[in-house]
């Protein structure tokens, strides 16, 4: 392992790649503190400008375009009171309470080495558990990979979007787009009404741009009064202070990065759960329990540092099942199939090189962006004066003409317009966009392992073998749990209601 | 913290009602297209693509007789708001705190209230889907122009200005951006990836 980590650095320290890293770093960080433009978001829109580059200097680019998001993310959070993303929402109270009392750099410094603690320590996680799932992945076969899709759908339907019936909506709308094109059976068309550029099916970068980069940009276009706050400039708090505190917290780092890595393992809100949890349990546990929401460094630390963690975990299912976290993970499991690598199970199978790269790539330019936000201190709240108009007009002219210059295909770019409308209606009626990209993404395997499970198996296959059995009950257990609970409870609250206006009719007649 | 997933009905809402329906008739072609397929190719769209249709008729019947939760956050945004409160974010259950986690996601997804915040939205979509046509149809039947092979790139530039001068960029910035731009990408994908634009 260390080998391969070893290598995968030199890797990304050959030719262009500290230049991509560096580049997808800064920008990273601009989107990060850009309300409106998330990292998913970002890293779907720089997908194009990918193709040119190796396989692993591609997907390295993209992920720190990502994680760097997260700390540009906690830069307005602590200084304007927005958080550039929803997992730094929970560091706004303390963070934002800080800055008032002149801490800020405190709070920067704390927030972003909280940050890096966090991802090391989640990096290092998954890299512990790596040899374990790779065993599970080495011991599926079909039947357990079709589950295992079934399950990734299922447990992000009900985690995402508006409702769980909507999220299996949505989940359908992206299988029923992926089955356009060739049949992989007989090979014969389908859905393509004989429309030649339908063939090939639906390419993933329209889709991925417009679904996640549309309603963004729309979003970015329309926020220009939300930019120009400016932060509280009276400080006087020293970055070596915010150190200090999160070394000084050292066991809550360690605690927080643990329930990060575990919520990270969770496909759905991921990041922003755990900081939410984690920022609770800091409240919780801390001796300065008055201090918090009037400046207290560990409600900073505590956030922060779980959500970095989590992207560890995140890691995990999206590398070892092909079942994204979360929409970063969600882009970058695209990003993997469009750069021809073997996303999903059948990556823990072959060469690990490119998970020793992805782990690299995600551990760096956290490192690089956690020292350009300490170098520039409280000048960072510059970056959130960038108009948004200017830049969404500026970034869809560029990414409508990346798009055409990926095929030279004038349809794409009609098609990456059509997924942005439909991409802003499902965010406006409640429909999860990420489930329809996963599944778009998990279309070909859910087909696939059918038709290899029937011919090899037989349809007894899917619940005669322990591991797809197990998978199956759990789908069955996640999709039915909340209604069969409410089921249960049912009579013992009808019971305890019955009790209680029994109790209180007696104490009203007893009453003189 | 508590963060209510509001029973209230909401108002007839036509945009989703279309939504839905939009959605109904894509899948039901597919479903339909489906059955006319050999077996083994139409077999997995017919398994998903049957329950899907019949999830989208549930949806628009509820979404008609209005009820469906309404969930954009004008509720729930308030109560997160209020749950900002550490004291309450510590006695919180998990439950509470994943709804109040999955709130904030959707907080930051949620379409716009404010109507000059929706006319600039609207007049973006319609930009971007002027530049798209413009520069589609002119590509596909008109022949090039200024040494360009297609017009996506004087497109670009015209649409550029055209929008900076909306959002009222002085003349100088407009032209020194859009010019910028457009020869930026001109350099990296016509020069350099050898694209022909």
């Amino acid at each position: 392992m260390i080998e391969g980590l070893i290598a995968a650095f030199w890797d990304l320290m050959s030719g262009p790649s500290p230049f991509y890293l560096l580049l997808g770093t800064v920008i990273g960080l601009v989107v990060g503190v850009l309300p409106g433009l998330g990292g998913g978001g970002a890293m779907a829109l720089l997908i194009p400008f990918t193709f040119g580059m190796e396989a692993s200097h591609a997907i390295a680019f993209l992920m720190a375009v990502g994680v760097s998001s997260g700390i540009g993310g906690q830069v307005t959070s602590i200084l304007v009171s927005i958080p550039g993303d929803p997992p730094n929402a929970a560091t706004v109270i303390d963070g934002y309470a800080m800055t008032k009392l002149g801490r800020a750099k405190e709070a920067l410094s704390a927030a972003t080495f909280g940050s890096m603690f966090g991802a090391t320590i989640g990096l290092l996680l998954m890299l512990a558990v790596l040899p374990f799932a790779r065993e599970l992945v080495l011991a599926f076969s079909y039947p357990e990979f079709f589950m295992i899709a079934v399950l990734g759908l299922v447990m992000i339907s009900k985690l995402t979007g508006d409702s769980t019936h909507k999220g299996l909506i949505s989940a359908g709308f992206g299988l029923m787009i992926a089955f356009i094109g060739l049949d992989p059976v007989s090979g014969n068309q389908r859905f393509t009404f004989g429309n030649l550029y339908l063939w090939d099916g639906i390419d993933i970068v329209p889709p991925l741009i417009g679904l996640f980069a549309g309603a963004e940009l729309l979003q970015l276009y329309s926020s220009r009064s939300n930019q120009s706050l400016a932060a509280h400039l009276d400080d006087k708090s020293t970055i070596w202070g915010g150190f200090r505190a999160t070394i000084r917290n050292w066991w809550l780092v360690l605690r927080t990065s643990l329930l990060g890595f575990g919520i990270g393992l969770v496909p759905g809100v991921g990041g922003t759960l755990a900081a939410f949890l984690a920022y609770g349990h800091a409240a919780k546990t801390s001796k300065n329990k008055a201090q918090f929401g009037k400046g207290a460094v560990e409600g900073v630390i505590a956030p922060e540092t779980a959500n970095d963690a989590d992207k560890g975990g995140g890691l995990l299912p999206t590398l070892a099942f092909g079942i994204p976290a979360g929409v970063i993970m969600a882009v970058l499991l695209s990003g993997l199939i469009l750069h021809g690598v073997p996303a999903g199970p059948n990556l823990l199978r072959g060469d690990l090189h490119i998970v020793y790269v992805l782990v690299v790539a995600s551990f760096l330019p956290r490192m690089l962006a956690g020292a350009i936000v300490l170098a520039l201190g409280t000048k960072s709240g510059v970056l959130t004066r960038i108009r948004g108009d200017i830049l969404a007009a500026t970034i869809a002219v560029i990414t409508l003409l990346s798009v055409f210059a990926l095929r030279s295909e004038p349809l794409d770019v009609g098609l990456t317009l059509l997924f942005g409308y439909i991409g802003h209606a499902m965010v406006k009626y409640g429909f999860s966009r990420i489930t329809f990209l996963i599944g778009l993404v998990l279309g070909g395997l859910v087909e696939q392992t059918y038709h290899q499970t029937m011919t090899t198996f037989g349809p007894s296959g899917f619940v005669e073998r322990p591991f797809a059995l197990s998978i199956l009950i759990a789908a069955i257990v996640i999709l039915f749990a909340p209604a069969l609970t409410r089921l249960v409870r049912r009579p013992f609250a009808a019971a305890r209601a019955a009790r209680d206006s029994k109790a209180a009719e007696r104490e009203r007649v007893m009453r003189p | 913290m508590h963060v209510k997933s509001s029973q209230v009905r909401a108002p007839l809402d036509r945009g989703r009602v279309g939504f839905d329906l939009l959605l109904v008739v894509f899948i039901g072609t597919l479903v339909i297209s489906a059955t006319q397929l050999r077996p083994q190719a139409a077999l997995v769209p017919l398994i998903i693509g049957v329950p899907t249709l019949a999830g989208l008729l549930i949806r628009t019947v509820l979404d008609l007789c209005r009820w469906g939760k309404d969930h954009r956050l004008s509720e729930a945004g308030e109560e997160l708001d209020a749950s900002l409160d550490p004291e309450t974010i510590a006695s919180a259950s998990l439950a509470d705190i994943a709804r109040a986690a999955r709130a904030e996601v959707e907080a930051d997804e949620q379409a716009p209230t404010d109507p000059a915040e929706i006319r600039r939205q609207r007049f973006f979509s319609l930009w971007v889907l002027a530049f798209v046509v413009v520069a589609g149809f002119a590509s596909t039947f008109l022949p090039g122009i200024l040494g360009f092979h297609t017009y996506y790139v004087p497109c670009a530039f015209v649409a550029l200005i055209v929008i900076f001068r909306v959002i009222r960029l002085s003349w100088v910035k407009t032209i020194a951006i859009s010019a910028g731009v457009v020869g930026l990408l001109y350099f990296l994908l016509a020069i350099l990836l050898e694209v022909r634009l």
